[in-house]
């Protein structure tokens, strides 16, 4: 892994490279808790821009970036407040930056998000957008379980069964309101529908 | 800043600036025919956030404006003050003609209100959600209406001013295609192409409106005389007189020929993509331990 970051370190090996970089000391910067979380906001951006025109405008990108910044913004606040009360809030900006490498296999997803919708013809776009969408998130989506799992067991050290309760914990606070803030008025409807069946 | 950081970077803003340089507003061509202007509509757009969509209300205005759009129904799921906020955007940009909607979910019938004010209710029966558009001067538009709609919508069938035969979803599928043909065929419905904006290309599929000017207003009564056409892969749905005569003429027909969907991909997309992907593989290092 000379030549790769650690992010990549972490999508591919997440308990390997969590416990490495535990183990290594780090003195954070004033960029530190900043430049990983940014970098999300930057690249969900560059998708929209990217799904939406095939290419970058800075139109889009700015206002995409600035308008889905709540997703890391939640994440992180999440994050805060699994920490709060176990001993961790003094290195919060070295547990946030180690925390979003975690995030790379959403971001592997959106890069090919942008790509179906730059190369797919558009006879076909949706419906190859939607297998992305079910078989690719749900593949992701229990990855980065794991991912994330790994990061509460190896860098902060909690027992597996606690692992899982603070990533259950972390899930509902930072998913509840990103799913909301998407689409609360389309899923109040649909859960009623399906409840009236 | 190290040489790979510099090269990725450099990738990026290459992308970013060749398109920035060219993402510039595109004249919107005007046609009139008979007396009629023919506008290029869209009535079926989500903005984020609150309705699942990926771009925000004033992003689906200048969106509209690049793709030669004259007006856009914003219609976010059960509720319309983002709509209004795109048409305050778009009055204050010089913007295309923004009509403030919102697409209903009635009880198995999803409903487009266009054109009216307030939050209608969702969840009652179709006829009585129509009932509701009408009374605030809004027309009534069935969006997507498959067979698993029918049970629902059949009985607004007689009052729906319009419904939608032309949408992503019959892109590639020849089943969904016929069935929004045969809903429409049902009752006196104007014929709608619609993007049905989530995520995407804006514009993918159109109206082509036939209004005695050019406002919201005269949009709105052009669907109710059921004055529109709609084109797909060399096909025209709607107002056989109207169809005729745009044939004739020639222009309408070459600008939804232009306005076809297409592959997206460009060389700076693809130079944006890699940039990306070598940002998320190699744009950091933790020298020491993950050296080993």
């Amino acid at each position: 892994m000379r030549y790769f970051s650690p992010d990549a370190y972490v999508m591919v090996r997440p308990a390997t490279a969590f416990r490495a970089l535990a183990a290594q000391p780090a003195v954070p910067g004033p960029w530190t808790a900043w430049r990983r979380p940014l970098f999300i906001a930057f690249l969900l951006g560059c998708t929209i821009s990217l799904t939406t025109t095939g290419s970058l405008t800075l139109r889009l990108v700015v206002s995409a970036a600035l308008s889905w910044s709540f997703v890391p913004a939640i994440e992180i606040a999440a994050l805060a407040l699994v920490l709060h009360g176990a001993g961790h809030w003094g290195r919060l900006p070295r547990l946030v930056d180690v925390f979003c490498m975690g995030c790379s296999a959403w971001s592997v997803w959106l890069i090919g998000v942008s790509l179906i919708f730059a190369a797919v013809p558009p006879a076909h776009v949706f419906k190859v957008f939607y297998s992305w969408l079910e078989v690719g998130g749900v593949l992701v989506l229990l990855w980065s379980a794991y991912v994330d799992y790994c990061f509460f067991h190896e860098v902060l050290r909690c027992s597996g069964a606690r692992a899982r309760r603070v990533l259950l914990v972390h899930r509902l606070l930072s998913w509840i309101p990103i799913l909301l803030i998407i689409s609360l008025p389309a899923i109040v409807p649909a859960i009623v529908f399906l409840a009236g069946r | 800043m190290s040489v790979r950081l510099l090269l990725i970077g450099a990738m990026l803003t290459a992308a970013l600036a060749t398109r920035t340089w060219h993402d510039l507003r595109r004249q919107t061509p005007r046609v009139v025919l008979n007396g009629y202007q023919a506008l290029a509509v869209v009535f079926h757009v989500h903005t984020h956030p609150l309705s699942s969509a990926a771009l925000t209300p004033w992003d689906v205005v200048t969106e509209a404006q690049r793709a030669q759009l004259d007006a856009i129904a914003v219609t976010p799921h059960n509720h319309v003050w983002a709509a209004k906020m795109a048409r305050w955007f778009s009055g204050l940009i010089g913007g295309p003609i923004v009509l403030v909607g919102e697409e209903i979910s009635a009880s198995q019938c999803d409903l487009l209100a266009v054109g009216i004010d307030q939050t209608i209710a969702w969840g009652r029966r179709a006829l009585r959600t129509i009932g509701d558009i009408r009374r605030q001067g809004g027309i009534a538009i069935a969006a997507h209406p498959l067979p698993g709609d029918w049970p629902g919508c059949d009985e607004a069938v007689a009052r729906l001013d319009g419904s939608e035969v032309v949408h992503p979803l019959v892109f590639g599928n020849d089943e969904n295609a016929a069935a929004l043909r045969a809903f429409n065929a049902r009752g006196e419905m104007a014929a709608i192409g619609d993007t049905d904006f989530h995520i995407g290309q804006f514009g993918m599929a159109r109206t082509y409106v036939f209004a005695r000017e050019r406002s919201a207003e005269a949009i709105v009564e052009a669907v109710r005389a059921r004055r529109t056409v709609v084109y797909d892969r060399g096909r025209a749905y709607g107002d056989p007189a109207l169809v005729q005569l745009a044939a004739d003429d020639g222009r309408v027909p070459r600008m939804a020929a232009d306005a076809a969907p297409r592959r997206l991909g460009t060389v700076d997309g693809a130079v944006a993509i890699a940039g990306l992907i070598a940002a998320i593989l190699f744009g950091s290092r933790e020298r020491t331990t993950l050296e080993r």
